[in-house]
């Protein structure tokens, strides 16, 4: 079998953040550096959904962010189609930005709140189109077709997002990704903020996004359970590091990493695990100090 | 008619309720007094009669007259066109600069730009507004200037001071909601999209910081009105003969004691009752704007 | 038979001005004895946050607790004047949230918090007070609970603020403890750790607990009974190994099949189809009914009875 090449390569990529020391300390320049992606190295292959797991403070959104170009990695590459990110031109650029889109994981803040859903994906439709206006009938019948593909009642585009439910407004959001007709979809905690009986509706939806557009999906959770479920390889990631990658069924079942052995242990395992042993308390000083820091990798730098 | 009580009682909600639509109608009564003052005006409010001087309020003059034998009505209904115009030019010019302003800080953040524009915006209002004001008028002057064919009256020095100085606390308002809203996940949605930074800051930034500002504008619509009373009442403001509360409650100083009562009460209302129902306004449409998304929210 | 500790009797908590009311907690039956671990479960709008704050009589503005009976020890909770509802709180009932910064003062060491919430309920003496922070640090899990008096609340990761906050929750020695989401917002790892620590606090104070959570896992792990909540009333109730093994409300199982397990199956992950209805917007008959894989014409027309086995009980027209 001959290996495809990869969709979107990643080469030894580090994020670093400057710890904002106060006024003195500044004077004893000692410049506290905390890496939130400590030198990730990662292939993604065509037509796939691959899982990223972690916990928070692992670094799997900022890498998320990183791919789609949200940030910018402080070193290492990127190589989408084979062609290095950093080096492409201004309609290169543009045409990436068609073919990367994100999913985030909050569903309040990921619309508009003044903004009717309508004019959330006229407006992404119309960003793909750039120069080329369509009309308005045609425009219509575009978004009506996204709002069938993502399983909304057409409907609802006259809504504004509070109207809507927090399963309804993740799929918008897949559908405003959808819009620009992308190649890669990454998928940041999409189900994480939802309840439990409409998370399936999501995975689902991806699952079959996948199957009948060949949509590569990189899908960064902290559930193992559905990451197992419609994952073919993962990763997982400890402080800004990948410990292990492999197919669910290799990683999960037979672990290599410790750390990803204490994750599968973690799992509740409802009446089964009734019985607990004493836990290892070991919650030091630098975890705590780590923490402190959360704020300061989130979303937007 | 169970159409117009709906739309009445729709009318009184986007107020914010009785007490924000109570201060709607004042501002729409100031609006009506001070467009129709030359038609609703009984005399000329410059007018002055040697034979009317300082009579009581009743037939012919609703409001007395005062020591010129000006008619009080009259200079009320004219009188408001000053405060308007300042207090609402005032705010439309902070609005034009500080709102800009904040923006581009909040959503450009990061860098010395930021900091340079916030630490300057926050000096300017360490000083009180009505100190700066008093200051600036002092420099600048009350006679009128010639500026080729355009005559810069007072009031117009006054208003764009004013503006000027309510730039600061708009900007630093719409700073603060901008950097939050910048950071929300569908401002990244938009930049995923490839449209600009400028584009994404006008169209869906700014419309999210607009709540605080509004109630903010009208609350400055208040001091406004306060603000150009007391100018014109030290003298440095609006300049006699035109009418304005404020140098209408300076020539009344002379009689507060002396029973001429509706000289110095009538400007007075006039003022209180403008800077409530602005109060009151702003009151009604902060509850309005800010709690909706919560209220619709808690249905879920 | 002895009195339970906790006996919420036809609770009902509604929001809004009179006549345009909304009920977002409708009749709700709740038993918990002394010593014993109950769950209560349900997604968002099933109202159990709700029941929880009533029960601490910490609703937010605008809701109140319209109907019912909230019995603690005998005592009425909802006919108690102010006064007595707050020496109540702290010391007898006590409530940890899912965000632990919500609960800790920001400016004020966590060691001296904990002081304080004991000096106000008993009178120690300020020596055994130190001792007995450092005592309640050690119990819920935290190392070198010495040093850890001086630290402030964001200066902690998030599982030590949880433990820190349990341990403000049990200074003064509670009956009741409310865990409410304790874990949610928790990697799992952390969570973990988290739950046995409960586990162990209970053992050793013998106190009983009302553990919140959507998550059936963690319910089952930890508690003797739970409560299924939906759409603001009890739907369900019985021993956790029954109510896992064979649910009697179309409710329940349908979201025991939904959680994600590593089971490696394949195909599409089972989910409940619709959305739960919005306060005030009650279908008639069974409000689980539109969404239900059970539901026949009856569901939708009257309100199901209530099926009981001795410690079991369930509301459904099926569960016969």
């Amino acid at each position: 079998m001959i290996a495809a090449a990869p969709l979107y390569e990643l080469r030894d990529i580090r994020k670093e953040y400057v710890l904002r020391r106060g006024l003195l300390e500044r004077f004893t320049r000692s410049e506290r550096r905390i890496a939130a992606v400590d030198g990730v190295s990662l292939a993604i292959p065509r037509g796939e959904i691959f899982g990223l797991v972690g916990e928070s403070g692992s670094g799997k959104s900022t890498l998320g962010q990183i791919l789609v170009r949200l940030i910018e990695p402080s070193s290492g590459r990127l190589f989408y189609r084979g062609a290095d990110v950093a080096a492409l031109s201004a309609a290169e650029r543009r045409e990436f930005r068609h073919c990367v889109q994100m999913v985030f994981q909050d569903t309040n803040s990921s619309l508009n709140p003044r903004k009717r859903i309508r004019r959330v994906l006229s407006e992404a439709l119309r960003a793909r189109d750039a120069d080329k206006r369509q009309t308005a009938s045609a425009m219509r019948v575009e978004m009506a077709g996204l709002m069938h593909q993502v399983g909304l009642d057409a409907v609802l585009l006259d809504r504004f997002p509070h109207e809507l439910s927090g399963g309804q407004r993740q799929r918008i959001g897949i559908a405003r990704a959808l819009a620009m007709a992308p190649e890669l979809l990454v998928a940041d905690e999409p189900v994480s903020s939802l309840d439990v009986s409409m998370q399936g509706q999501i995975v689902n939806l991806l699952q079959n996004l996948n199957r009948e557009l060949g949509l590569t999906i990189l899908l960064i959770s902290h559930d193992l359970a559905i990451v197992a479920r419609i994952c073919v390889q993962i990763a997982v990631m400890k402080n800004g590091q990948i410990v292990e990658t492999g197919p669910p069924s290799r990683v999960l079942a037979a672990p290599s990493h410790p750390y990803t052995r204490t994750l599968l242990d973690s799992i509740p395992r409802g009446l089964h695990g009734r019985l607990r042993e004493q836990p290892r308390d070991e919650e030091t000083w630098d975890q705590s100090a780590s923490r402190t820091l959360e704020p300061e990798l989130k979303a937007g730098e | 008619m169970t159409r117009l009580v709906s739309r009445f009682r729709w009318l009184v909600a986007s107020c914010g309720g009785p007490a924000g639509f109570s201060g709607a109608c004042v501002i729409a009564l100031l609006l009506v007094m001070a467009l129709g003052a030359p038609l609703l005006a009984p005399h000329d409010p410059l007018q002055v009669s040697i034979v009317d001087q300082l009579e009581e309020p009743g037939e012919g003059h609703w409001l007395g007259t005062d020591q010129t034998g000006r008619d009080v009505l009259s200079r009320i209904l004219w009188g408001s066109r000053a405060s308007l115009t300042v207090s609402a030019l005032a705010v439309v010019i902070g609005l034009a600069g500080g709102v800009p302003i904040g923006l581009i800080a909040g959503f450009f953040r990061g860098g010395w730009l930021e900091q340079a524009i916030m630490r300057t915006l926050e000096a300017i209002s360490a000083i009180p507004i009505l100190i700066w004001a008093i200051a600036l008028v002092g420099i600048v002057g009350v006679k009128d200037v010639q500026l080729g064919p355009l005559t810069i009256t007072n009031e117009t020095k006054l208003l764009v001071m004013l503006g000027l100085l309510y730039i600061p606390t708009l900007a630093r308002l719409t700073y603060t909601s901008a950097l939050s809203e910048s950071q929300a996940n569908y401002v990244a949605a938009r930049r995923l999209q490839g449209v600009s930074g400028m584009r994404i800051m006008f169209s869906d930034v700014l419309p999210n910081c607009l709540s605080p500002v509004i109630v903010q504008a009208t609350l400055l619509l208040a001091i406004g009105i306060i603000i150009e009373a007391a100018i014109s009442f030290v003298g440095l403001g609006v300049q006699p003969p035109t009418p304005s509360w404020g140098n209408m409650l300076a020539s009344a100083r002379d009689y507060l004691l002396s029973g001429e009562w509706w000289l110095s009460v009538f400007p007075g209302a006039a003022i209180s009752i403008t800077v409530i129902g602005f109060n009151l306004l702003g009151d009604g449409l902060r509850d309005r704007l800010d709690p909706r998304h919560i209220a619709s929210e808690a249905g879920r | 038979m002895s009195e339970p500790l906790l006996h919420v009797d036809g609770l009902r908590v509604s929001f809004g001005a009179r006549g345009n009311e909304r009920e977002v907690v409708r009749n709700v039956d709740l038993r918990i004895e002394r010593g014993e671990v109950v769950g209560l479960v349900g997604e968002s709008g099933s109202g159990k946050s709700l029941t929880a704050l009533a029960i601490m009589q910490l609703l937010p503005t605008g809701a109140r607790a319209s109907h019912g009976r909230i019995l603690f020890d005998g005592v009425d909770l909802l006919r108690l004047p102010r006064r007595a509802i707050n020496e109540r709180r702290g010391r007898d009932i006590a409530m940890i949230f899912q965000d632990p910064l919500i609960a800790l003062n920001p400016t004020i060491p966590i060691g001296r918090q904990i002081y304080d919430c004991i000096r106000t309920h008993a009178d120690l003496g300020h020596r055994p007070t130190l001792m007995r922070v450092e005592e309640l640090l050690a119990l819920v899990g935290i190392a070198h609970p010495r040093e850890r008096t001086r630290a402030y609340a964001h200066e902690l990761s998030g599982g030590m603020r949880q433990r820190v906050m349990t341990a403000l929750a049990i200074a003064c020695g509670p009956k009741l403890l409310i865990a409410d989401e304790p874990t949610t917002a928790l990697d799992v790892t952390v969570q973990a750790q988290i739950m046995t620590m409960l586990d162990r606090i209970r053992n050793e104070l013998g106190l009983a607990v009302l553990f919140i959570s959507h998550n059936l896992d963690l319910v089952a792990e930890i508690c003797d009974r739970t409560f299924v909540m939906y759409a603001g009333s009890v739907v369900e109730s019985g021993p956790v190994e029954t109510l896992f093994a064979a649910p009697k409300h179309p409710y329940t199982r349908q979201l025991l099949r939904c959680i994600p397990r590593l089971d490696w199956a394949t195909g599409p992950m089972p989910t409940i189809p619709g959305l739960p209805p919005r306060f005030g917007e009650l279908p008639p008959g069974c409000a689980f009914a539109p969404r239900c894989d059970a539901a026949d014409a009856r569901c939708g027309a009257e309100t199901p009875p209530v099926w009981r086995e001795p410690g079991h009980m369930a509301v459904c027209w099926r569960a016969a």
